[in-house]
């Protein structure tokens, strides 16, 4: 089938698409960031392992005012002179925190520390104290090399190995050797196949399309779930679940496309990343699964993001009947064309490798490039 | 060096949108202002570009493509102003609804009073309301430091007190939000705009001074049953502005160019609507919709009293699944003209949201955009009406006020294929009474010329003559009930070219084309009891102020508020009818 004239583009008008990975080997760069400023525990071209500490703060939990000025019977702005605790200091429960002596000692006014933990702050008559249960630990993640410290927040770790980039997770992530189950890259993931061998595992499948494995799934303990695509009416189910469930493709029975399955099965058996957290479009932060990979000799190549769509790009249509094929953009056109649902849009030409049907015409807007 | 020209001729607007950064060009044509083209690009507010002008670059290349006029000097600066050569442009301004919606949390002293009035202009804005406190929240202090700590917002409303009224209670709940505010990392400088009692200024300042970035508005409720929302809100769209600036990457070098503001879009298009409804006055109406990737926006305008309301969290894109959160599935499977599933109308809508920029490529999902369209649509006005004056005057209280201009904007309605299918969209969304003209912002210009309003008010007045926005045409929806397929109405235009009659049904519409440039009589005749806006059975004979417009003149009778028949595939059948009317090909 000859290719179509699609009087391509001269004027260099660059369309900006999403891209996405699905990448058997490159470097990547993370940055791990508390939540509050802390101290970074590790220090810069350090290795560093998945369950290593590399930053922690305390972050109070539960905080607790007390009227100092009202338990002193003085006025708010006089507090300060009673304080026996600076900001900053732990204090115990039961233990002053401010006292009014009085000239012979009778009437003197105590008052202790109804929680155990640190003053904060005082002010406006009060003091502000802050309990912690326990730090926040930043762990590292992804195995790798600590590539840069951000002071008091976190660090950039460098590692290489295979990417998948999702488009939904429910919140949570882990660190588990990944097995994937099911024949095929569009199998619905089965109650018989969560079986005691995939226990403390991360389980990729190509589609989650109902509960029925979800009382199995946390009696075998498995880690996380990586799926192909999921039903949507199961996301307020999943969004329960205790460990990371990442979605790669999207909503619906579709499941993986043939190269995120290949890439998966490639690697079955190896450790993987999946970080699960919500897509941030304006940061930039999405949900991915990561398989550290060994890489002797010279450092794989870094990803790239952003390019603008070009004859010779790997791209994937990310909607219509076509949605998760992937082929080569051969030619994009400069003026906008009719749809068969009677709208108009450039489009670009995207040649497959399969043979019956060899090119699509698809707008522009309709495609992201694979990297 | 540029050899500047004196007189302000050549405009330039932009626009950044969730999707798309929009330019437009304006310039004087035979001694008037005149829209000249347009061009668009992928936003890159977002990551990994973070850099809002690059994405306006491209839309520029584009424009510069199809004008051959040049922009950018050989440094890659914007040229301005325009030079004698023909390059650049003497102004230009800038809008946007682009980056994440501004996080908030309101603080006032009564619920129902000013935190009332906080809300109200909270909702002019792309703003989440994450929390809000006031004597009317039980929490104690520690929940609400907590909550704060949690939140963290980039914006607290603060409001309370008339003046010379108490100061003693909305003092005691700033204590604790400002101990929250000594808790937020030092790189989250939160703002705070001060809308209450002014005497208190000072004290908010102490308290806050060190800790937030404070600005003070006039009270918004100077005395008891007394409220004066402009200028807080304008106080408020200067604060958001300014943390736009700081948060959006390239909004500063865009901020330059433009001489320090970056309008949100939805104001903008609101001062548009201003100018209308003003010219009309108060006894009818003047509506703006827009409807975009992320968020949906409402303007009503009667007479001096004009209300925006901006839903930062409903949108067909990214924040598609929100109508599936705030409606039943039904109520979007009602538009359907093929059968779907619950869950298959799920998949397609979280699909949506996480491609958020695809377009329908087959009549399928047309529709299931066009489902999207309409219920974002309907949800934002649900919202939106609850701050319209109660002094509009409609047929019927759960109607919709008589409106004599509805303008529809946003990717969402600007794209569909026919301008027929715009029309209807509107109909069916916003469900109109009686007589009401239609138009659409299909060039994007409504936030342009709402920006270019504040430096050239001429040049507004002449670009919205020329017909800035398409007219679609005048539609006269009925309110009155029937049996279906039952005559509603009987309609008659007499044009030069000759005479066209329809018998329009119960459950049907019908167009009679008519453009603008055409000239006509029409005669409307309505079943007993059915109202086309002259009362009830009363018609109208030999009308001749008709707007006419791309679609022509519209007899809507499929019932106020619409009906659709009980059987579904007769239901699927119907909508199947409606759209291929609307698109001509029925």
């Amino acid at each position: 089938m000859p290719l179509p004239d699609l009087h391509t583009s001269k004027l260099n008008m660059a369309y900006l698409p999403l891209t996405t990975h699905v990448t058997f080997l490159a470097t990547v760069q993370r940055e791990r960031l508390l939540p509050m400023p802390g101290e970074v525990t590790v220090a810069e071209r350090q290795r560093v392992e998945a369950a290593d500490i590399v930053a922690r703060a305390y972050v109070a939990d539960h905080h607790s005012l007390v009227n100092v000025a009202e338990a002193l019977g003085v006025p708010d702005d006089k507090i300060d002179q009673y304080m026996v605790k600076d900001n900053g200091q732990a204090v115990k429960k039961g233990e002053l925190l401010a006292v009014r002596k009085t000239a012979l000692g009778i009437g003197t006014k105590r008052l202790p520390s109804p929680v155990d933990g640190e003053l904060i702050v005082v002010g406006e008559g009060k003091a502000l104290l802050g309990s912690f249960s326990k730090p926040v630990e930043l762990h590292a993640g992804i195995p790798g090399t600590v590539l840069r410290v951000h002071e008091g927040r976190g660090i950039t770790i460098e590692a290489a190995g295979a990417l998948i980039s999702g488009v939904w997770g429910n919140g949570q992530e882990g660190f588990a050797v990944m097995r994937a189950v099911g024949s095929s890259p569009t199998a619905p993931l089965l109650t018989e196949q969560v079986d005691m061998s995939l226990r403390g595992m991360m389980v990729a499948a190509g589609v989650l399309q109902d509960t029925a494995a979800f009382k199995q799934m946390a009696e075998v303990r498995i880690r996380g779930l990586v799926l192909g695509s999921l039903k949507a009416d199961l996301i307020p189910a999943v969004q329960k679940l205790d460990f990371p469930v990442l979605v790669t493709e999207g909503f619906g029975v579709q499941g993986f496309s043939p190269a995120a399955y290949s890439l998966l099965v490639t690697n079955t058996g190896r450790e993987m990343w999946v970080n699960a957290h919500p897509w941030n479009r304006f940061t930039g932060q999405r949900p991915e699964a990561f398989i550290p990979l060994p890489s002797p000799g010279q450092s794989p190549a870094t990803l790239v993001d952003g390019d603008p769509l070009a004859p010779g790009k790997r791209v994937r249509i990310t909607r219509g009947a076509e949605f998760g094929r992937s082929g080569t953009v051969v030619a994009l056109s400069d003026h906008a064309v009719l749809l068969p649902g009677g709208g108009r849009a450039r489009v670009a030409t995207v040649e497959f490798e399969q043979v019956e049907e060899p090119w699509l015409n698809v707008p522009f807007a309709n495609l992201e490039i694979l990297e | 060096m540029t050899d500047a020209v004196h007189s302000i001729d050549t405009l330039l607007a932009v626009d950044f949108g969730t999707a798309s950064t929009r330019v437009a060009l304006f310039d004087v044509v035979e001694g008037k202002y005149r829209f000249i083209a347009s061009g668009e690009a992928p936003t890159t507010v977002d990551a990994p570009y973070r850099e809002a002008s690059e994405g306006m670059r491209h839309a520029l290349a584009e424009l510069q493509a199809i004008t051959g006029r040049t922009f950018f000097d050989e440094s890659a600066q914007l040229i301005l102003p325009a030079t004698a050569d023909g390059r650049g442009a003497d102004v230009l301004v800038a809008t946007s609804s682009a980056g994440p919606a501004v996080q908030a949390v309101l603080v006032g002293l009564l619920p129902d009073v000013s935190l009332e009035n906080a809300r109200r202009i909270a909702n002019t804005h792309y703003l989440t309301i994450r929390d809000t406190f006031s004597l009317g929240d039980t929490r104690p202090d520690e929940q609400r430091i907590d909550a704060i700590l949690h939140i963290r917002p980039d914006l607290l409303l603060v409001t309370g007190g008339t003046e010379n009224g108490a100061a003693e209670a909305l003092i005691k709940m700033l204590d604790t939000v400002s101990l929250a505010c000594h808790l937020l990392p030092p790189e989250h400088r939160v703002k705070l705009l001060f809308a209450g009692n002014t005497a208190l200024q000072p004290k908010v300042n102490e308290k806050f001074g060190s800790i937030t970035s404070v600005h003070h508005a006039p009270n918004l409720q100077p005395d008891l049953g007394l409220t004066d929302l402009p200028p807080a809100r304008q106080a408020l769209e200067e604060v958001i502005e300014s943390l736009r600036v700081e948060q959006i990457g390239g909004f500063n070098n865009v901020a330059v160019w433009t001489g320090g503001r970056i309008y949100p879009t939805a104001q903008a298009e609101s001062n548009i609507l201003r100018f209308f409804s003003r010219a009309i006055g108060p006894n009818r109406g003047v509506l703006s919709v827009n409807v975009g990737s992320a968020s949906t926006s409402v303007a009503a305008g009667f007479g001096d009293h004009v209300s925006l309301v901006v839903r930062p969290d409903l949108g067909v894109g990214v924040n598609a699944a929100q109508i599936l959160k705030e409606s039943t599935v039904e109520s979007l499977l009602q538009w359907l003209p093929f059968d779907l599933t619950p869950d298959g109308l799920r998949d397609f809508v979280y699909n949506k949201a996480a491609h958020p920029h695809t377009i329908p490529v087959d009549p399928h999902e047309a529709a299931l955009e066009y489902a999207l369209t309409r219920q974002a649509l309907a949800l934002a006005l649900r919202r939106a009406r609850r701050d319209w004056t109660r002094k509009a005057k409609g047929p019927r209280a759960d109607l919709m006020p008589w409106l004599d201009l509805i303008f529809g904007g946003g990717a969402s309605l600007a794209r569909v294929p026919r301008p027929g299918l715009a029309a209807m969209l509107m109909l069916d969304a916003l469900q109109p009474v009686g007589q009401c003209d239609l138009f659409l912002d299909s060039h994007h210009m409504g936030a342009a010329l709402g920006a270019l309003a504040t430096v050239n008010p001429t040049a507004v007045v002449q670009i919205l003559d020329s017909g800035a926005f398409l007219s679609l045409g005048t539609t006269f929806s009925a309110v009155g009930t029937t049996r279906p397929s039952e005559l509603a109405c009987l309609a008659t235009l007499q044009t030069p070219a000759g005479e066209n009659t329809v018998e329009v049904k119960y459950g049907s519409f019908e167009i009679l084309p008519f453009t603008s440039t055409q000239t006509g009589k029409l005669t409307l005749k309505p079943r007993p009891g059915f109202d086309v806006g002259f009362g009830p059975g009363r018609g109208v004979k030999n009308k001749e102020d008709l707007t006419g417009g791309a679609v022509g003149i519209v007899i809507d009778a499929r019932g106020r508020p619409l009906a659709f028949p009980n059987d579904p595939a007769q239901r699927r059948d119907t909508v199947q009818k409606w759209i291929a009317k609307a698109a001509g090909e029925g």
